[in-house]
């Protein structure tokens, strides 16, 4: 009998040779840089965690130094002031999750000059947030406009900037002001996707935007929203801001990522075994939000049919 | 009494007012929210342009004027000559030029967004439609993987890299083709839902699985394709941290804007000429995104993450 070629039947894998090949070569790429570049990275994180870098032997030294350092309060830029402040940038990025999502919903229910606004909010994904930075860092400077401004409001002549008096504040002014657009697109992209029908039908027994909001909008892109909450969960300890660009992690704005990071910007070779037990220990601290997570996105995350 | 319009009733403008005016005013006044948050990025770039156009003298007796009254646009031309990036590589000075720097970033933008988004395409088309052993375990796969972030694999990557001599080369490429992550998820609902008429159409003419996928099912999705590209794109140009950690000997423009932001005087670079140089940096980005940002804002969504 001859074959039924056809790959997008539901049959139990009578492919033919042609159906074979297109599948390897197209899973080819993703799958040897899964093996190469995500099992090697694994592989290579747990030689290093279980190496003492400087008298090369097996074992745990790595980790009993992670785990003081975790908890140390010692000198102006510690892990556990990195720890605390990568918290704090969590804890913002959860808040901008639903706030940006309220904006979305603002241009999305076409308030006044939403057009101008869909664009202009995400001026700073398309320019960059370095450029946005650097722009900030200028007008915040002491002698920039911004501080100019303050300066003469609180008639202190010989005020610093807020880099140097406050550097979390600094940098998290900016992340909020950047930070809304972020994901704007992907909210406006779910909102697109709900039928007009439904918004015709609420309009017709005249519920307002807020009620709409509530009732039917926010049911149906509530997938978007767990998984974006989600997300920010088992992120935790990446949250880093934008530290890297604004204060290179001087002036208490330290973070774990940000530490890891700049250990091998560094090339401090002897630190990478304890860069990557302070990693291994942060994800094991991850582990059970990972557990809530898939629980949350099993549960909530189903995809509304509409 | 007949109800009064302002415009022409029935006109766009006729009905836009009338949208407005059914919102009320608490939406209409959180409405303007985002309009003057846009409004403030707008102004923050403008600002900049005005920096970039002033004199240098004048700029330095005052610093913190918001218009520039004395213009000088040849800080451009200066930006173009005097930004030269000068890094040691094996202890030797190595000096880069403004355009070698465009074109590190050009081909490290065109390499990462060929190499990510040929892998994810491949991927998550044959993970969704493909019926082969394992499909469903590389789905949830790719889905734990994105959960369960491992931490501190900087230092891990950048050993493997240069094991592997992939490190500070253009071969650094080869190793940022991951065809998992948040685009496979997009592409493979994506691929997921879209109806199989024309490709079953296809296969009755006889066409191969490899016509199918090229002729029939990529076409169609050109626009996400399209949309995931620019974005990829533009997120590499602007990628400072990695060229500044992984092409040390390829500095692109936004790895030199960075490394320059905080001793520009030192290499003889005024405010005016540096923001001039950070502002041609933003031209290709720019112009992708005007040209392209509806067909991003109507192509991009994520729904939930069942795995």
């Amino acid at each position: 009998m001859k074959q039924n070629k056809n790959p997008l039947k539901k049959r139990k894998y009578r492919n033919g040779f042609w159906d074979w090949l297109c599948i390897i070569v197209l899973c080819a790429p993703a799958v040897l840089h899964l093996l190469i570049f995500w099992l090697g990275v694994q592989i290579e994180t747990f030689e290093l965690a279980f190496t003492n870098q400087f008298t090369m032997e097996k074992g745990w030294d790595n980790f009993a130094w992670a785990w003081k350092q975790i908890f140390s309060d010692v000198g102006n830029n510690n892990m556990g002031l990195a720890f605390r402040n990568t918290l704090t940038f969590f804890v913002m990025g959860m808040t901008l999750v639903p706030v940006t999502m309220f904006f979305a919903y603002l241009i999305y229910r076409k308030s006044i000059g939403y057009s101008f606004s869909r664009v202009t909010l995400y001026l700073p994904g398309a320019v960059g947030g370095i450029m946005l930075a650097l722009l900030y860092a200028n007008l915040m400077s002491s002698t920039g406009p911004v501080m100019e401004v303050v300066k003469d409001v609180t008639g202190n002549e010989n005020m610093a900037s807020l880099r140097f008096t406050d550097g979390m504040l600094y940098i998290m002014i900016f992340d909020i002001f950047v930070g809304i657009g972020g994901n704007l697109m992907i909210w406006l992209g779910s909102m697109a996707r709900i039928p007009k029908e439904l918004i015709e039908v609420g309009k017709l027994e005249g519920i307002g935007p807020f009620t709409e909001f509530r009732k039917v909008v926010l049911p149906l892109i509530w997938p978007t929203f767990v998984t974006m909450i989600t997300l920010q969960v088992i992120g935790i300890f990446g949250a880093t801001g934008s530290v890297l660009a604004l204060t290179g992690g001087t002036n208490g704005t330290n973070t774990i990522a940000f530490w890891m990071y700049n250990m091998v910007l560094q090339g401090l070779t002897s630190e990478y075994g304890n860069v990557a037990a302070v990693g291994l220990i942060f994800t094991v601290f991850t582990i059970p939000l990972v557990v809530v997570g898939r629980w949350l996105m099993n549960r909530f995350g189903e995809e509304v049919e509409y | 009494m007949a109800k009064r319009h302002l415009f022409r009733k029935g006109s766009r403008a006729d009905n836009r007012l009338s949208e407005i005016k059914k919102n009320g005013a608490l939406f209409n006044i959180l409405g303007l929210i985002p309009l003057i948050w846009g409004t403030l990025f707008v102004l923050m770039i403008l600002w900049g342009f005005g920096v970039s156009i002033t004199d240098e003298d004048w700029y330095l007796d005052h610093p913190s004027s918001i218009i520039p009254l004395k213009l000088d646009f040849s800080n451009y031309q200066k930006a173009m000559e005097k930004f030269v990036f000068e890094s040691y590589i094996d202890g030797e000075l190595v000096k880069t030029n403004y355009f070698t720097l465009i074109l590190n970033s050009f081909w490290f933008s065109f390499g990462m967004t060929a190499t990510k988004m040929i892998s994810t395409v491949f991927f998550a088309y044959a993970v969704a439609r493909l019926h082969f052993p394992g499909r469903k375990f590389l789905y949830v796969f790719v889905v734990l993987q994105m959960m369960i972030p491992v931490y501190g694999q900087t230092a891990a990557n950048y050993q493997l890299l240069d094991n592997l001599g992939l490190l500070d080369s253009p071969l650094f490429l080869l190793g940022q083709g991951a065809g998992h992550g948040m685009y496979f998820l997009i592409v493979y609902a994506f691929f997921r839902n879209l109806p199989t008429g024309y490709a079953e159409a296809a296969q009755i003419d006889g066409a191969g699985p490899f016509t199918v996928f090229f002729r029939v099912m990529l076409p169609q999705a050109r626009p996400i394709i399209v949309s995931l590209s620019v974005m990829q794109f533009i997120s590499a140009w602007n990628s400072y941290d990695v060229p500044l950690l992984y092409l040390p000997s390829y500095p692109t423009l936004s790895t030199a804007l960075y490394l320059y932001k905080d001793n520009m005087f030192q290499l003889g670079l005024s405010t005016p000429t540096y923001f001039a140089g950070m502002l041609i940096s933003i031209i290709p980005v720019a112009v992708l995104f005007l040209v392209f940002n509806k067909q991003i804002m109507n192509n991009i969504s994520i729904g939930g993450m069942k795995g």
